[in-house]
């Protein structure tokens, strides 16, 4: 039984696609075909076939150029080769781009083949695996290596340019190895070994890049937990002195005074401890922000939000969230003082009635300790001055663009929010890939975004990622000139960068959402160096 | 819906036809209607937003943002489309001029984000409103609760009150009764000493001698020594009350302090967000309006459209300022001279019951109690000043009886009279005085 019946249609075995504003890209290369043992690769880029030039097609296409859609991988690919006289086995060079280098392949064009088992049944390559049995495994041969040709085709050309969850990827990846060693053991030929080969290289990629552990700069988490430990132990030294200082001893906060019919002489003076206050008892009276701790059962108090001590209280917090840690309990215990100062007031529906209470002190879910007797001159938190601002300066106006990204990353690590956010541009030019530049409107870095995607920056650096290298720069662009003279108006450069994590005790490259691989940075006229897009990482 | 369409009459106008090939021309015309649209819509969705508040949901400079920026996205997206021509053949004229086109409507656009702040100012209002509504039902709620204090803590002291008047009562009638048997008995006293032998003796003998005489004196000193008692007991029964009394007004003193909390609260309430408040971020926002339509950069078509933004906008404004006047005045007519401004005689009486109090004590100073306690002195001189009684008798009498009389008179006065009826008095008086300082 003949294992392959072979056609005359020559074909390159390339699967491509065309956009105009990438050209023709190669998305695939078949497993029998014979460019396979060249150089090319998916990713890359047609420019030539045999020495035509392969169009973008759309704008700036001539008439000596290739149509892409009888370039290999077109729809009308197999006229190319009949019109020139080209048959199977005759040899095609084609010329193609990658990261801005040119190559050359040239292999034997390849033909129409259909591929059988021995008892004559239609196989995935000469001898099997059969197509339509699935051999244990989920699904028939063919289906599945549709499947495969299209997802691993997709990552391979496609790398990492799109934000995909790298390493969730990675595992249904290697999920498939069993299905791939069995074709290698019981279907031993090109097939097989090629479909390693691409499992492999698949593999890789989604492994990431392979970063030695001397490479990674952890400083600056070594830093921030030395630094949160030591404040917290600041706070913890600070909370005890204030206790041992205050005039009063530390009362029980419940039942609270009932003002009505307590005598004020009995609670005069009384110093509490109200502990576990969360945000769940701010509460908006009429437009007003009141900490209201206690229940029906036992009473209340009322603690002025917008009091001196309170609007200390969250800069403190917003100053440690910035410069320390983002990552504590919402939850207070406050030192407060009670005031002869009776508040009544509709809460849930029913009217309560408590003491008002200054407050003196607060520790910030047990991470710092802000002491609020003395508010004028005082540092926002006790281990204030243990924090160093550190010699990280804005880059200077002429500053490269992956200088100003490596200062904004650094700005990230070492928690200096101000310089962050003073490297996003305010200003956005867009061009198509046909040339036509646009204004848009750009929507700003809005405080909200801002500080969501700080919030992100932040989280994301104390948790997986442990740092964020710069891998690759492209070239600095001028996009926008004057008019009539000519003078530059915005330059653009793209900047790809890598996260690293640590996976199986290794220091890998990924990718998932909110991560940003590709920054865009844009100088206006002769201005500095600026981020385009407000993301986080 | 409002068209506003200046912008893309000057656009329309400002492209020369004549210099386009035809495919640009009808490239161009379809691109623009398009982009014109997503304007027009970015546009009218900021007058809806104004259209539909609810100051039950004072989220409008969030929604206002909201509005802008999807708006902005869409039109981002229609102004993208000027990138991408059908033909690849674009002149370098239709190129440039989409260039100007798109980076005037940029300028636009940076202008029409600064308006964000109008969402804010006009949140502010609608802030107002709601707050305004939310204060009001509050304070109600509170007044009722420190009514029914109020009530409360009169009824305690009130109750107190009675039973000193009670005490008083039993007092008078207990006197009264006394007086009656006194009378009686120095009636017979002296009609026995006027019966008495002629001669003389010492006191001692003629009490001897004259038994009924001694009698009728024992029985005297008998009743001012029971009467003694029964006042010392009540007097002790007032002085609890006094401390009672005490304790209740103590309390109504604290609501008071309260009272006069809840309206420091609500002068500060008022002073962020009243009705000038609102006129002012009213004001602000047409001033904003007109700032952005002033600007220099600006086309005249831009201008214009912004204009018309203008007046689109005013009319849903003016009625939201009319609803925050109108929670305004639900606000100060439901609440002034009782949390704000001064007090109201009406509002005073209903917290401290003055004139139920007043009454208590007219009630209390018309029980003649001292005076009844004088007839028992006069009882004790009359007996003193009987005619013919020797001087030996009449000092023994003296020292026994007036004395008597004059020390129950220095015990039980002060109890009966000052302490029941003018302490009261003083602690009512003291309770309106201070809250009349509450209140001022």
């Amino acid at each position: 039984m003949e294992l392959t019946k072979t056609t005359d249609t020559p074909r390159s075995g390339l699967q491509t696609r065309h956009s105009p504003e990438t050209g023709l890209e190669v998305t695939w290369i078949e497993w029998d075909s014979p460019f396979r043992a060249t150089s090319l690769r998916p990713g890359d880029i047609l420019t030539a076939v045999n020495g035509r030039r392969v169009g973008k097609g759309g704008v700036g296409k001539g008439e000596e150029e290739l149509d892409p859609d009888r370039a290999p991988g077109g729809l009308q690919e197999t006229k190319t080769w009949t019109d020139a006289g080209l048959r199977p086995g005759d040899s095609v060079t084609l010329e193609a781009e990658r990261d801005g280098e040119f190559l050359v392949a040239a292999a034997p064009l390849g033909a129409e083949s259909f591929y059988y088992t021995a008892e004559g049944r239609r196989a995935m390559a000469p001898g099997g695996p059969e197509r339509m049995t699935n051999d244990g495994f989920s699904g028939p041969w063919a289906g599945w290596y549709e499947t495969k040709v299209k997802d691993w085709s997709w990552l391979l050309y496609k790398g990492w340019r799109q934000t995909f969850n790298t390493r969730q990827t990675l595992a249904e990846h290697l999920a498939e190895r069993e299905r791939v060693d069995f074709a290698v053991e019981r279907f031993p030929g090109l097939f097989s070994e090629t479909l390693r080969r691409d499992w492999e290289a698949v593999k890789e990629l989604l492994q990431g890049t392979l970063w030695p552990a001397e490479s990674i700069d952890l400083g600056y988490r070594q830093q921030q937990e030395r630094l949160a430990e030591r404040v917290a132990e600041a706070g913890r030294q600070a909370e005890l002195a204030f206790v041992a200082g205050l005039a009063a001893a530390v009362a029980a906060p419940f039942p609270a005074p009932d003002p009505l019919r307590d005598r004020p002489e009995d609670y005069a003076g009384r110093i509490v401890k109200i502990d576990n206050v969360t945000m769940r008892s701010l509460r908006s009276d009429a437009g007003h922000p009141w900490f209201i701790p206690g229940d029906p059962q036992s009473g209340f108090y009322f603690l002025d939000g917008h009091s001196p001590e309170n609007r200390a209280l969250f800069a403190a917090q917003h100053e440690y969230a910035k410069r320390v840690s983002n990552s504590f309990p919402e939850r207070y215990r406050f030192y407060c003082s009670l005031l002869d100062e009776p508040r009544r007031t509709k809460l849930d529906g029913r009217v309560i009635t408590g003491l008002k209470v200054r407050l003196l002190a607060a520790s910030i879910g047990d991470a710092c300790f802000v002491d609020l007797t003395r508010l004028e001159g005082r540092a926002p938190f006790a281990g204030f001055e243990l924090l160093d601002q550190g010699p990280l300066a804005m880059p200077a106006d002429d500053a490269p663009p992956e200088s100003v990204l490596r200062v904004f990353f650094e700005a990230a690590k070492q928690g200096r929010q101000d310089l962050w956010i003073a490297l996003f541009a305010n200003f956005r030019l867009t061009e198509s890939a046909s040339g036509i530049r646009i204004v848009e409107p750009t929507r700003g870095a809005s405080e909200r975004d801002v500080y969501y995607q700080w919030d992100n920056a932040r989280r994301e650096l104390f948790k997986d990622v442990l740092d964020v290298k710069i891998v690759r720069k492209g070239p600095e662009e001028v996009v926008l000139r004057h008019r009539e003279t000519g003078a530059p108006l915005f330059r653009e450069c793209r900047i790809e960068v890598e996260h690293v994590g640590q996976f199986d005790g290794e220091h890998r490259s990924f990718l998932r959402h909110p991560l940003h691989r590709v920054w865009v940075l844009q100088a206006m006229a002769d201005g500095p160096w600026r981020i385009r897009d407000v993301n986080g990482l | 819906m409002a068209d506003f369409r200046n912008r893309y009459g000057e656009v329309f106008g400002a492209v020369k036809e004549d210099r386009l090939s035809t495919w640009e021309n009808t490239w161009f015309v379809s691109t623009l209607n398009q982009y014109d649209k997503a304007r027009d819509e970015l546009l009218n969705s900021l007058v809806d937003v104004l259209k539909s508040f609810d100051p039950k949901r004072p989220q409008e400079g969030a929604e206002w943002k909201s509005a802008l920026d999807k708006g902005l996205s869409q039109v981002a997206d229609k102004l993208a489309q000027f990138q991408k021509p059908p033909q690849p053949d674009m002149s370098t004229y239709l190129r440039l001029e989409i260039l100007d086109f798109t980076a005037a409507e940029g300028g636009f656009y940076a202008n029409l984000r600064k308006s964000e702040d109008l969402g804010i100012l006009i949140d502010r209002m609608l802030a107002i409103a709601h707050n305004l509504d939310e204060k009001r039902d509050t304070l109600e709620s509170v007044w009722e609760e420190d009514l029914d204090d109020a009530e409360d803590f009169n009824e305690k002291a009130m109750d107190v009150a009675d039973e000193i008047r009670e005490v008083i009562q039993e007092a008078i009638e207990f006197a009264a009764e006394n007086n009656k048997t006194l009378q009686e008995k120095i009636a017979f006293a002296l009609k026995t000493y006027e019966s008495k032998p002629d001669g003389s003796a010492s006191p001692t003998d003629a009490l001897a001698v004259f038994p009924a005489f001694k009698a009728a004196v024992d029985a005297i000193l008998q009743i001012a020594g029971k009467a003694a008692d029964w006042w010392l007991s009540s007097a002790g029964k007032v002085e609890t009350r006094k401390a009672e009394i005490g304790k209740a007004f103590a309390a109504f003193s604290r609501l008071f302090v309260t009272f006069k909390e809840t309206r420091a609260d609500t002068e500060k309430f008022l002073k962020d967000w009243n009705l000038e408040e609102a006129k002012k971020a009213y004001e602000q926002v047409l001033r904003r309006f007109d700032e952005l339509i002033g600007s220099g950069s600006l086309t005249r078509g831009q201008k214009d459209d912004l204009a018309l933004l203008k007046k689109e906008v005013v009319d849903p404004i003016d009625d939201l300022l009319d609803l925050v006047e109108d929670r305004f005045e639900e606000f100060v007519k439901e609440h002034q001279s009782k949390f704000f401004g001064p007090v109201s005689p009406s509002i005073e009486n209903m917290l401290t019951h003055e004139p139920e109090w007043e009454s208590t004590i007219r009630e209390l100073k018309s029980k003649k109690l001292y005076e009844l306690l004088q007839q028992y002195q006069e009882t004790a001189r009359i007996v003193v000043s009987v005619d013919g009684l020797d001087e030996v008798h009449r000092n023994y009498l003296k020292d026994t009886l007036e004395d008597d009389f004059d020390k129950l008179m220095k015990a039980i006065a002060p109890l009966a009279e000052k302490s029941a009826k003018e302490d009261l008095e003083q602690a009512v008086k003291d309770l309106v005085t201070g809250l009349k300082l509450y209140f001022r």
